[in-house]
């Protein structure tokens, strides 16, 4: 083997090698930004969880209706880049030619810490909840709204509960 | 007596093919003198990506100074700058590095040649800087659409910063012309202690390259001009 040939094999095959990189996408298993939780309870039995009928979430300042559903709770994703986050909920949203449709719209207030977490998933955001409002309306379906988790950073537990 | 046979062997193949022009080959390699001698060079891959590639500027100067017949004393210096965007991050590395070890000739060279096939392994340690200069703040909803940062926030220029780690070599050292060698090797490192940012993260150390999110592990190449500096001759 002449040197030549050793320089030649040697190149051929470190660039071979080196050409294997793994890519870098965030994974879904990674926790990042956590959305705000809301548990939905009985007013008149405040222990006994209570679903709302078709609810709908929209976003104050969006166009979009976040989501629709029959349920006793919601996650809804907060602004990171803001210190406030309000969203209309709306009861009985799919038939709203009855009387029953009635719209409330919560105010949330907070600080917001940003966090590091990757290379691939670059930051997300912490919320630390200073207030949950009832914005005042002639027509209440929400009784009253409190904060029982303050501290935002994972989804595992309600944050704000809302009797009604 | 058999080595003799053997040499002679193969000094006369080394006549054949290199024709009747090169006589005074024969002549040097019989005294049988193996040379010493430190041998500096310059990792040329690094000034060509600096020229091709917009993200990067780099130079590396390395030496191997021989102490026996298969022992080298070897190391490298350098300095890197580069510049990565991912998806979520856009950051720039710059700062220096050296490495120090020894590589060990694992190739037997016929009589006269001094070519290596090598394995080395080194200590590295860089001094760097690492800018942040925008990020985005994951979310799986995108239903706020909110943008990349690019000011303020946590961007911004993070100094002091280092990091450690052991490097195995894997390469080839072959003279091309007489004292003028060209080199290339493979390099697999494991960092073992570092200086981070606070909030961040070092995503590229310079000299150890990139640094991915689940392990220590790096891995380099190189190639190399290196010029032997003959300091005496040892009889083999």
């Amino acid at each position: 083997m002449n040197s030549k040939k050793i320089c030649l094999m040697a190149v051929v095959l470190t660039t071979l090698l080196v050409g294997c990189e793994p890519d870098d996408i965030c994974a879904v298993s990674t926790p990042t930004t956590p959305k705000l939780i809301i548990r939905f309870y009985d007013a008149a039995n405040p222990t006994e969880y209570k679903s709302v009928e078709n609810i709908a979430a929209q976003g104050v300042g969006n166009e979009l209706i976040y989501i629709v559903a029959s349920t006793d709770s919601l996650a809804l994703p907060l602004k990171s880049q803001s210190t406030s986050t309000s969203f209309v909920l709306t009861k009985n949203y799919v038939d709203p030619t009855t009387s029953d449709t009635n719209d409330d719209q919560i105010n949330l207030l907070y600080d917001v810490t940003q966090v590091y977490v990757s290379r691939a998933c670059g930051f997300k955001a912490q919320y630390e909840l200073n207030q949950a409002l009832v914005a005042t309306d002639s027509d209440l379906w929400i009784q009253s709204i409190e904060i029982s988790t303050s501290l935002i950073e994972n989804e595992t537990k309600a944050h704000v509960k809302i009797y009604h | 007596m058999s080595k003799y046979i053997i040499s002679s062997f193969l000094l006369f193949t080394i006549a054949v093919t290199w024709g009747q022009e090169n006589t005074d080959v024969i002549n040097d390699s019989i005294v049988y003198k193996e040379r010493y001698g430190l041998r500096v060079g310059v990792d040329v891959s690094k000034p060509i990506r600096s020229i091709l590639e917009e993200n990067y500027s780099g130079l590396e100067l390395l030496a191997d100074y021989r102490i026996s017949k298969r022992l080298y004393i070897a190391g490298e210096i350098g300095n890197e700058k580069k510049s990565i965007t991912e998806n979520n991050v856009a950051f720039t590395t710059k700062g220096s590095y050296f490495k120090l070890g020894v590589d060990l000739n694992t190739y037997r060279n016929w009589v006269g040649m001094e070519n290596m096939i090598y394995v080395g392994i080194r200590y590295g340690l860089s001094k760097h800087e690492q800018r942040l200069h925008s990020y985005s703040i994951y979310n799986t909803s995108q239903y706020w659409e909110e943008s990349v940062i690019s000011e303020g926030g946590e961007n911004g220029n993070f100094t002091g910063l280092s990091g450690q780690w052991i490097e195995f070599q894997f390469g080839v050292k072959a003279e091309l012309l007489r004292n003028l060698y060209m080199g290339v090797n493979l390099q697999l490192k494991r960092l073992i202690s570092e200086e981070r940012p606070e909030n961040f993260d070092n995503l590229y150390i310079p000299g150890f390259n990139k640094v991915l999110d689940d392990n220590t592990i790096g891995v380099g190449l190189s190639y190399s001009i290196m010029y032997q500096i003959p300091l005496y001759t040892r009889t083999k």
